[in-house]
């Protein structure tokens, strides 16, 4: 991907997160707490920076409930035992503040590569000093997040080995790396486990495992409040093909309502451990067909890519979220 | 506390800072009570301009507020039953 893809990845996951954060908090629009939470969930700069100093996601996320319990005890008012609510599917919308925008507007001018510091200094040296109390509540001094911030230098994660499985036929393939703020294992646990799948995958709005092991689900249509989906395209089974225990699992997507007619399709999510989180590599190719089929798939082949590069960061924001 | 000790601390006046902190976490706190209440009045059925004459502003001033804010899943009937 390019430098300007990512960038553009970087600042969507970070909205995506924050407005993430208001809605679960029950609050009733984006705000610097939730921006400083999000940096520290998504793996830009600013995260690495900012956990590199303690403020985990968890721990920030408490810090910043602190300020407001902490303001409002001291001018006498007893804080609210905290009610989290349920985030629906597909996620919430909420508008952000003036100040958050402002702070999102300071980051953006500065992008033209993936660095989300610009918005942690901009959040830093935000005048109503509540993000400087959060830090206080970490035990960080806001100098120091900023030097520490400069001083970042890039240390990329190299994936942990081969990112699908070994197959010589000639796949098309389209890959997209994130990362999110969970051990492997806890990473391994989900995308394996069936019972999650929905959470994780939102193609899908139920998910079965056959005695054999081949999951069989139905696709999110019309019942879910989403498009209907086209006859014969309901059901998939999703076949697995490889497992590397902890590291590499690869499914193959089958149309079992669609015989012959569909085109081979394959899954894969590998997973490397990053810092206190994991690389999440997801790869999804197929196989091309012959007939007329061939010539519309090379007209279609950029868009194409495009298309399967949005479903899979889909993919990727629904793990995260299932994770946070 | 007593609620008469509570306004008297939040009013305190003779330390702003504290107190303007004090105040904006109030407003967030405010908010999204009122954004719950929303919800629930939503859910247990009433209408947008009943909404709107508890909270004491207009229908359009409410729906204009909280139509994308709710959680997506409440049915809400999208005219307002007479």
């Amino acid at each position: 991907m390019s430098r300007l893809t990512d960038a553009v990845v970087l600042s969507q996951q970070i909205v995506v997160t924050a407005t993430e954060e208001a809605y679960r908090a029950g609050h009733a629009e984006l705000d610097l707490d939730h921006l400083l939470v999000a940096l520290t969930a998504v793996g830009g700069p600013a995260g690495e920076v900012l956990r590199s100093l303690g403020a985990t996601v968890d721990r920030t996320r408490a810090a910043v409930a602190q300020v407001h319990a902490d303001r409002l005890a001291r001018a006498g008012v007893p804080a609210p035992a905290a009610q989290p609510r349920d985030l629906p599917r597909g996620g919430g919308g909420l508008p952000w503040s003036p100040r958050a925008d402002r702070v999102l507007t300071a980051g953006r001018w500065e992008m033209p590569s993936a660095d989300d510091r610009p918005i942690l200094r901009a959040l830093v040296r935000d005048p109503s000093g509540f993000v400087a109390e959060a830090l206080a509540v970490l035990d960080l001094d806001p100098d120091r997040v900023v030097a520490a911030a400069d001083a970042w230098a890039p240390a990329p994660t190299t994936p942990s080995g081969e990112l699908v499985s070994p197959d010589p036929r000639p796949w098309r393939t389209v890959t997209r790396t994130g990362w999110v703020p969970a051990a492997p294992a806890d990473v391994w646990s989900l995308v394996t486990d069936p019972a999650r799948r929905t959470a994780w995958d939102p193609w899908y709005a139920s998910v079965e495992e056959r005695e054999d092991g081949v999951l069989v689900a139905t696709l999110v249509g019309e019942q879910q409040g989403a498009k209907p989906v086209r006859a014969g395209f309901e059901r998939q089974e999703v076949v697995p093909v490889a497992r590397e225990e902890g590291r590499l699992v690869e499914w193959e997507l089958r149309r079992p309502d669609r015989p012959g007619g569909a085109p081979v399709q394959r899954l894969a999510v590998a997973l490397t451990a990053s810092g206190d989180g994991t690389r999440v590599d997801l790869t999804v190719r197929w196989l091309r067909r012959g007939g007329w089929r061939a010539v519309v798939g090379t007209l279609v082949r950029p868009v194409a890519g495009l298309l399967w590069g949005q479903m899979l960061l889909a993919k990727h924001a629904a793990i995260a979220r299932a994770l946070r | 506390m007593e609620q008469p000790e509570i306004a008297v601390a939040a009013g305190d006046t003779s330390d702003p800072l504290t107190g303007l902190r004090a105040v904006s976490s109030l407003r967030v706190l405010v908010e999204s009570y009122e954004l719950r209440q929303v919800e629930a009045a939503l859910r247990a059925g009433m209408s947008w301009q009943e909404v709107a004459d508890a909270l004491g502003v207009t229908r359009q001033a409410v729906h204009k507020k909280y139509a994308k804010r709710i959680d997506p899943t409440i049915a809400v009937p999208r005219r307002n039953r007479a």
